[in-house]
């Protein structure tokens, strides 16, 4: 029965087949025009749940990206402020130990105690490095210092962290007392850098060649503080430098994942379109001759 | 031959075949027009006297041809196949139009809608915990927070426009079906009419089935045919037509606890005495399931969505203290549903106010802003919730299409079939020509025959050796 092929039928068969190669048409038209594979996530479902996830991915890389550039600029910072303590407390043991040599006059120590006084300045000057308007040593205060001018400590011990990966923070900030030493009054060589070296100042202003020695072993203590604190700078530095590569690298993966599944494959579409044009006309053309047929162009 | 009943034989022959070639006029006349079914002439032997009587038993040559009836070429049960089909693949592509209205609003991916407005959020609290005290960077938190509020927002408004939609579609398949119903009832007044005349139907029942097509289509319902021509049509249990009469039907709003939330009612057709009818089938049915079933379940979804977003931000920023160090404060207020979606009252445009720190901390302590960042990638987070939404939604949107092409190709199939019975081939019709004018022509040499025949007995008769 469904072997007769009926005038209504024949319409509207090559109507629906004419409508369905428009609408591939259509899609190969639309992938390649707007550059997007997917109009909607329901054409793929699953590659839009991988979409979305990537996006969110790449989102967060960008963010992590930004952090480790902040993380970087504070660890600089803290780098170059420690380098620059580093070196004022090595000249301030270099004067210390002319301080103590015998031959050394009493207008020559006091000299030499003022200018261990200015260093004590310059290294309080650079514990109150600052970035971004925070100072750097100053845990997590709102103060705009971290030392006030007598050298005692504003701050507080909170740290500062980064989040640089998924479950990777780093601390960037470094709170004063672990850098420059735990104000001690009572003992001033054992109590904060500032201290340290202002008595060491008045025992060479006195002539105290036995405290005087104290006073370098005290700076050496400072010092070796600092240099902890530069090793530990270089460590999280180097975690960061190659937490940051991996980012980078994900980022450029991520993009490319992304791409795969979101934009259009031009070559495949241009293959699709075209077989799709192929189609629609091969459609059109059989619908024209097959409905010109019939048997009335064979009677007279 | 007892005398020349040839001649009335050959006369039938020519009326007959006359009919013919009028139908087949017909026919061809109507090959495309929609919904019409070919005509055929059904043909018979005029009987002779048979042999039972003492006087019988030598003729027995027939008496001619005559038409038996002239009929509608149809299959009932492809006619049934095809309405039917129609109406579910109606069903489930409204079913699907709803869900891609949807989908449209709702579904990104990731670039747009609150998918983008989150993971913005999330870098906005991200840069916060590089510079807790800059104001500048605690009002980008708190403009992102609004984006959230306004994607949200926007979400359930576009809901609610589908599902409104929906709603005034249903008055519109309504009035129609009523007018269609009237229609056919009329219609078939004329027929039962008609055929108590002994006219012919026909083009009146072409007509009226083509109303049925369309009210099943919009309806579904079972449809028979009664003896005296007329249909009778009922939908769940109702009635809708038959007799000549058509039943009216009406939409209703109904409170329906589940729906109140969202703040419309439930859309329901009744009869005229109020009874509920429950529509499986056509494009009612699927107009129903659209504004009572889909956006509400999307929406229940959009409100668990939206008290989960509210939840995880509101835990994690109770515990931190703003910049004037307090703490407890609410970041999102979704209390009045995602309609109302936003930032809370706490600290919208008050930026110094959002938490950043705990309360054990410094006045740039970090540890709550960096919680509130860490939401963003959280597996269990708003985020991962929302992505969860769209991709079902995909994935249902996917499916219900898959769906209703698979019922369109059956609609499709089952609506060739039907005209593979019932339509007209110009071919068939065609060599029927050739066949009825010769068979016209045969009578019409026929008749000359017996003329001539005639003529020898008439006027030859007795001119023998003349």
């Amino acid at each position: 029965m469904t072997g007769r092929v009926t005038e209504l039928g024949n319409v509207n068969r090559f109507t629906d087949w004419g409508a369905s190669a428009r609408q591939r048409l259509a899609k190969a038209e639309q992938q390649i025009a707007s550059g997007r594979r997917y109009e909607r996530p329901s054409e793929a479902p699953v590659q839009a749940g991988e979409i979305l996830a990537s996006r969110h991915r790449l989102a967060r890389l960008e963010q992590f990206v930004r952090n480790q550039t902040n993380a970087n600029e504070w660890l600089q910072t803290a780098d170059s402020s420690l380098q620059s303590g580093v070196a004022a407390l090595t000249r301030a043991r270099t004067l210390a130990l002319q301080a103590v040599n015998a031959s050394t006059s009493g207008e020559g120590r006091d000299a030499i105690a003022a200018e261990i006084r200015s260093v004590a300045r310059e290294v309080l000057a650079l514990a109150n490095t600052t970035i971004d308007g925070r100072p750097l040593f100053g845990g997590t205060t709102d103060s705009s210092a971290a030392y006030d001018d007598s050298g005692a400590y504003l701050g507080d011990t909170g740290g500062v962290r980064r989040r640089i990966d998924d479950d990777l923070t780093i601390d960037v900030g470094a709170n004063g007392p672990a850098v420059f030493g735990t104000s001690n009054a009572a003992d001033p060589y054992n109590g904060s850098v500032f201290e340290a070296l202002e008595e060491l100042a008045v025992r060479i202003e006195a002539g105290d060649v036995d405290g005087g020695r104290d006073g370098i072993e005290a700076i050496d203590a400072a010092m070796s503080r600092l240099q902890t604190e530069l090793g530990r700078i270089g460590g999280v530095g180097s975690r960061l430098e190659a937490v940051a590569e991996a980012a980078a690298d994900e980022q450029v993966r991520m993009i490319g994942r992304l791409s795969d599944r979101e934009d259009t494959d031009i070559a495949a579409a241009v293959i699709s379109l075209r077989s799709a044009e192929a189609s629609y006309e091969a459609t059109l053309a059989a619908s024209a001759r097959a409905l010109n047929r019939s048997l009335l162009d064979f009677l007279r | 031959m007892a005398d020349f009943a040839s001649l009335n034989t050959a006369y039938t022959g020519l009326s007959t075949h006359q009919r013919r070639i009028d139908v087949i006029g017909e026919n061809i006349a109507n090959a495309s027009t929609p919904g019409y079914r070919r005509r055929r002439v059904d043909l018979a032997a005029i009987e002779g006297p048979n042999g039972i009587g003492v006087f019988t038993g030598i003729d027995r040559a027939g008496r001619g041809v005559e038409i038996r009836s002239i009929d509608q070429v149809m299959d009932p049960l492809l006619e049934a196949a095809a309405r039917d089909g129609a109406a579910h693949a109606a069903t489930l592509g409204i079913r699907t139009e709803a869900l891609e209205q949807l989908e449209a609003a709702w579904g990104s991916f990731g670039d747009t809608g609150i998918s983008a407005a989150l993971d913005a959020l999330g870098t906005a609290f991200d840069d916060l915990v590089n510079d807790p005290g800059d104001l500048a960077v605690r009002t980008v938190v708190l403009q992102r927070a609004e984006a959230v509020a306004d994607a949200v927002r926007d979400a359930h408004a576009a809901g609610l426009d589908v599902q409104r939609g929906l709603d005034g579609r249903a008055d519109t398949v309504v009035s129609r079906v009523n007018d269609l119903s009237a229609a056919i009832a009329a219609t078939d007044a004329d027929i039962v009419a008609a055929r108590a005349a002994g006219a012919d139907g026909a083009s009146l029942e072409d007509a009226r089935d083509r109303l049925v097509d369309e009210l099943v289509s919009l309806v579904g319902g079972d449809v028979r045919v009664d003896d005296d021509g007329s249909v009778s049509i009922s939908v769940d249990g109702l009635r809708l037509v038959g007799d000549g009469r058509a039943e009216t039907l009406t939409v209703a709003r109904v409170a329906d606890p589940a729906l109140a939330v969202h703040g419309f009612d439930r859309v329901e057709i009744q009869t005229t005495s109020g009874r509920a009818l429950t529509i499986r089938r056509g494009d009612l049915a699927g107009t129903l399931d659209g504004a009572n079933g889909v956006v509400g379940d999307q929406l229940d979804a959009l409100v668990g969505f939206t008290t989960a977003l509210a939840g995880a931000y509101n835990t994690a920023h109770a515990l931190g203290a703003g910049l004037d160090g307090t703490a407890f404060r609410s970041f999102f207020d979704a209390t009045g549903g995602p309609g109302s979606f936003a930032v809370h009252a706490d600290v919208a445009g008050q930026p110094e106010r959002i938490g950043a720190r705990s309360l054990g901390e410094g006045s740039l302590g970090t540890s709550v802003a960096e919680e509130l960042a860490a939401l963003a990638d959280d597996p269990d987070g708003p985020t991962a919730a929302w992505d969860r939404i769209v991709t079902e939604l995909a994935a249902t949107t996917a499916s219900a299409r898959a769906r209703s092409d698979a019922a369109g190709v059956n609609a499709a199939s089952a609506e060739a079939a039907r005209t593979a019975v019932s339509g007209v081939s110009l071919d068939e019709e065609m060599t029927e020509l050739i066949s009825a004018q010769r068979a016209y022509e045969a009578s019409a040499r026929m008749i000359s025959t017996v003329d001539e025949m005639l003529n020898t007995l008439i006027n030859n008769t007795g001119l023998v050796g003349r």
